[in-house]
């Protein structure tokens, strides 16, 4: 098999999984599919309606989704339609749910994207710029830990608190996106220095004439980025999850927000078309990195 | 010094939790009226006052607030600055800052402690399953646990929270411990596999120690510092989900007080700096403790 295939394989099992797992949570909640899709397409007749009234609008709704059948039946036809890219339609408003889930999707993954690259770039400058300080490492390793620590949503409130200006609205949100990320890579780099720093290669490099600075740059950074390239999935699959926290607190358009929208209003189709997609992504992401940690040298990293 | 402080910080919070009814109520602790001497009596602020008489007398709570009940006493203020009456100001209900504050602990406490609790159960589950199992289970099981533990927890729970309709915080702690669990039996398998072929382990069969006795005496002991600090994770990813969920509208239903209630309430309103300031210093705070307690070098043991 081919890197290429092996590296769709891995996405379409993201992709499926999802589906298969999600679809199962739709039909263990407590209302069925058909009576969420009728409460989420708001089609349900009044309280004070007869039963029978409900019955018949949840039973049309059943048949205009094909939410029919048993539980199994409807859980297997709607993971394998999903397999091949035939999604179901949204139940608010009937409209494919890949459209509805496409519609701003670029601006959340451009800004996860941004966010990928800072906390990147962020966690590996610090720690290789405080190596040669005294007590460097215990400073950024304390202040990653509260980085780490801060709800993202308070993060943007001090943001817009500290730059009120709409210009700065989406710089900030790829800030409060990226500082979480950029810690945890601090943490792991430095504790990857650290190691090296004690290494007898490093001992040798020194021997060898090497400055410290440039056995940190040259030397101990090749060792190190295999270590880092895994940590690239779970950056995007944070900062993907935590853009519908960023985009509803900085008023910001995106994925997020749609997600949120369709969670509150019950609307599975677009959830799920959301939920596995961002997974597909973090399985195409992690599949690449994966490639950067496998390769020769790793190990000794 | 970081983990003393981190410790003394998770105390202040359990202690808020426990004894919130004590810290933030509008009932007094004890009462003297004309009945005797009651613990708790059930009659409410100002009822209780008219009640007192002459000689009577009521030890009350230092915030002497209902965290959830609206009780004007002549007069409802909304979003009030922090006052002597409300030291923290009160939410767009003319509800006290300083008692959901203190009521949010308990939620934030039993949620980190459940999830905490059932991740590091079914993550022991797990890896005693794969760590003892037939040796060709042991890579697909790992890996169906990378897997699940790879996707980020807060969409797992977000998505799971809408698809399922749940809000409860046993719900919530059951979404929260699934992917968390899988990340805990990742880290126990691979160290209580290398626990098992450990040469003190092996010299322990060779001298006629049963399966049970090994794991019981010698393996499960060196997991304990590696389930901790899963546990410590988990508990901090609650706390921190609880805030992003609640501010979605997804966290537990109202009018449970919780410090992401408080940051959503915030955003509402202007930024409000007593709703916001206190209930995120509070979640920031215990989240970072226990990082740091996850984080910190472990203990010379055994």
């Amino acid at each position: 098999m081919t890197t290429a295939a092996r590296l769709a394989a891995r996405v379409l099992a993201a992709w499926v999984a999802t589906w298969m797992i999600g679809w199962a949570l739709v039909e263990l909640a407590p209302a069925s599919p058909a009576l969420t899709a009728a409460r989420a397409g708001g089609r349900l007749p009044p309280d004070e309606a007869a039963p029978a009234a409900r019955d018949r609008a949840v039973a049309a709704v059943a048949r205009a989704h094909r939410l029919d059948g048993s539980a199994p039946a409807r859980w297997a036809r709607i993971t394998a339609r999903a397999a091949i890219g035939q999604l179901p339609r949204s139940w608010r408003d009937d409209r494919g749910a890949g459209g509805a889930a496409a519609r701003h999707a670029g601006a959340t993954v451009a800004r996860a994207l941004a966010a990928l690259v800072i906390a990147l770039a962020v966690g590996v400058a610090v720690p290789l710029a405080v190596a040669r300080r005294r007590g460097g490492a215990a400073a950024v390793a304390g202040a990653a830990a509260v980085a780490v620590a801060v709800p993202t949503v308070w993060l943007c409130q001090l943001a817009v608190a500290v730059a009120p200006t709409a210009a700065l609205t989406s710089a900030c949100a790829v800030a409060a996106l990226a500082i979480a990320p950029a810690a945890v890579v601090a943490l792991h780099v430095g504790a990857a220095l650290a190691a090296l720093d004690r290494s007898p290669l490093a001992i040798a490099v020194a021997a060898r004439g090497a400055s410290r600075r440039r056995w940190h740059a040259v030397h101990a950074l090749a060792l190190i980025a295999p270590r880092v390239a895994p940590l690239a999935a779970s950056t995007v699959g944070f900062t993907l999850a935590a853009g519908a926290v960023v985009e509803r607190a900085l008023a910001l358009p995106g994925a997020g927000r749609t997600l949120v929208a369709a969670a509150a209003a019950g609307d599975a189709p677009v959830v799920l078309t959301l939920a596995a997609a961002a997974a597909a992504l973090v399985a195409l992401v992690g599949g690449l990195t994966a490639r950067v940690a496998a390769r020769p040298g790793a190990e000794a990293a | 010094m970081t983990r003393r402080l981190a410790l003394a910080w998770l105390a202040l919070v359990a202690f808020a939790a426990l004894a919130a009814e004590l810290l933030a109520s509008d009932r007094a602790i004890v009462a003297r009226t004309d009945a005797g001497l009651t613990w708790r009596p059930a009659a409410r602020g100002d009822a209780l006052r008219a009640r007192l008489g002459p000689d009577g007398w009521a030890v009350w709570p230092p915030i002497a607030a209902d965290p959830i009940a609206v009780r004007t006493d002549g007069g409802l203020v909304i979003l009030a600055a922090p006052s002597a009456r409300h030291r923290l100001g009160t939410d767009d209900r003319g509800r006290d800052v300083a008692a959901r504050l203190i009521h949010g602990a308990r939620t934030s406490a039993a949620l980190g402690a459940g999830a905490a609790g059932l991740a590091t159960l079914l993550g022991l589950g797990l890896a005693l399953a794969i760590g003892l199992g037939p040796g060709r289970l042991r890579a697909p099981a790992l890996a169906v646990c990378d897997a699940i533990a790879s996707a980020p927890a807060l969409l797992v729970t977000l998505v799971a929270a809408a698809l399922v309709g749940h809000r409860g915080l046993i719900a919530l702690a059951a979404l929260i411990a699934v992917p968390r669990g899988a990340d805990t039996a990742r880290l126990v398998a691979a160290q209580l596999t290398a626990e098992l072929a450990a040469p003190y382990v092996v010299a322990a069969r060779g001298l006629g120690a049963s399966p049970a006795r090994v794991l019981v005496r010698h393996a499960l002991p060196a997991v304990w510092p590696a389930l901790a600090i899963a546990a410590a994770l988990t508990a901090a990813t609650a706390v921190l989900s609880e805030a992003a969920l609640s501010f979605l509208g997804l966290g537990p239903p109202p009018p449970t007080p919780s410090w992401g209630e408080l940051l959503a309430q915030a955003t509402q309103h202007d930024l409000r700096w007593w709703l916001s300031v206190p209930a995120g210093l509070a979640a920031t705070l215990t989240a970072a403790a226990l990082f740091a307690l996850a984080l910190a070098p472990p203990r010379a043991s055994r």
